[in-house]
């Protein structure tokens, strides 16, 4: 693990720290599980489009798939919350393999076009067979930890950005380890990694698996937070916002989805003061990230900060 | 789907789908319509991403 990452994930846990600490207000904790949630699903983007040059607009349909599974088995199966996210995270792992064997063959706009239609038929799928239809279900369980059982928004608060905390360490090492190399080497070119004995048919079905389980994880977490599902969160629409944060974050950068992620769910919040004129200036803010800041934002304040530096 | 660089490819592919997602409107159910069209065309990207008329050659040559 660089120094970098060390320092960076010292301040993230500190911020997650302090920040219950001078306010107890709900409704801004309720922001910042929201963004953790969204955060755990865009690091998994950034780990598939950034590092192994995969893209993916059928985030939302494993997100679903770990919310909906996780909420079935723990309330008609009774299964202890834990073992049910475990079991979610499993079924959308399978899934992710039977795509990623079939869209092996793909590249750019076809794989593009390929995932989203992984992501409208689970969309589809839930809202058919999906229990309750398109008006959904609720009293599902909340988390539960060996017998505990979180009831307040602040433990809720610090249960999630303790995942996130742990999901960051692993994919940091993960992405350091020769897996992250080959990863990086199969992104920059197929053939010449290919030649230096990578296996990519693995890596890339690893990669898929690797961004369903963060996704399907952070589905399971909202379900039990929020104890209600219906169908209408994991539309294309999803998808296209986590494709956003990634973008907006910065893919060359693990911590881009983590930025990404904040600045997409609080955006809106702040916003929320100028009325109907709010999605206007929302999509103008996007629209002038992404045509001043081609790499995103946590490239750029790595340029910054070592301009800085060296000075 | 009909296969790219072909006229005729997109007639047919748009003829193929229309007539099928009709079919599993009046035979299934009309909630899987959009299902069945992106099922159909996730295997053709799967079977033969050149499309049923179209030439791996197209694929190759047409940069999006």
């Amino acid at each position: 693990m660089g120094k970098g990452n060390l320092i960076a994930l010292l301040i993230l846990a500190l911020i997650v720290f302090l920040s219950p600490q001078f306010t107890d207000d709900n409704y801004l904790l309720t922001i910042g599980i929201f963004t953790g949630i969204n955060a755990l699903v865009a690091v998994g983007l950034t780990v598939l489009m950034g590092y192994a040059g995969q893209i993916s607009l059928g985030q939302a349909g494993f997100y679903g798939i770990g919310a909906y599974a996780s909420a079935i088995l723990s309330l008609y199966y009774g299964l202890p919350v834990f073992l049910s996210m475990l079991f979610a995270a499993l079924i959308a792992s399978i899934l992710a393999v039977i795509l990623a064997i079939h869209a092996l063959r793909l590249k750019g706009h076809y794989l593009a076009v390929a995932t989203l239609g992984f992501g409208e038929i689970i969309y589809i799928i839930l809202n058919e067979w999906g229990q309750g239809g398109p008006s959904g279900f609720g009293d599902i369980p909340k988390l539960s930890l060996f017998g505990y059982t979180l009831t307040s928004t602040m433990e809720y608060f610090y249960f999630i950005w303790a995942c996130i905390l742990i999901i960051m360490i692993f994919s940091i090492n993960l992405l350091n380890s020769p897996t992250g190399k080959a990863l990086r080497a199969m992104h920059g070119s197929e053939v010449a990694s290919l030649c230096c004995g990578i296996n990519i048919t693995k890596l890339k079905i690893k990669v898929f698996i690797l961004s369903a389980v963060y996704a399907s994880l952070a589905g399971s977490l909202y379900a039990h937070y929020i104890t209600f599902l219906s169908p209408s969160n994991f539309s294309l629409f999803y998808s296209v916002l986590v494709l956003m944060m990634v973008v907006i974050g910065g893919m060359s950068n693990i911590w881009g989805g983590i930025a990404g992620a904040f600045i997409i769910t609080v955006l809106p919040e702040i916003l929320r003061g100028l009325k109907e004129f709010d999605i206007l200036v929302y999509g103008l803010i996007l629209t002038l990230c992404l045509l001043f800041m081609r790499k995103g934002i946590m490239p750029l304040i790595i340029e910054q900060y070592r301009k800085w530096s060296s000075r | 789907m009909g296969g790219l660089g072909r006229s005729r490819g997109a007639v047919t592919g748009g003829f193929i789908l229309g007539i099928l997602e009709s079919l599993t409107a009046g035979y299934i159910h009309s909630g899987f319509k959009d299902a069945v069209a992106l099922l159909i065309m996730l295997f053709i990207l799967f079977i033969k991403p050149a499309g049923i008329f179209g030439r791996a050659e197209t694929l190759r040559l047409r940069k999006f």
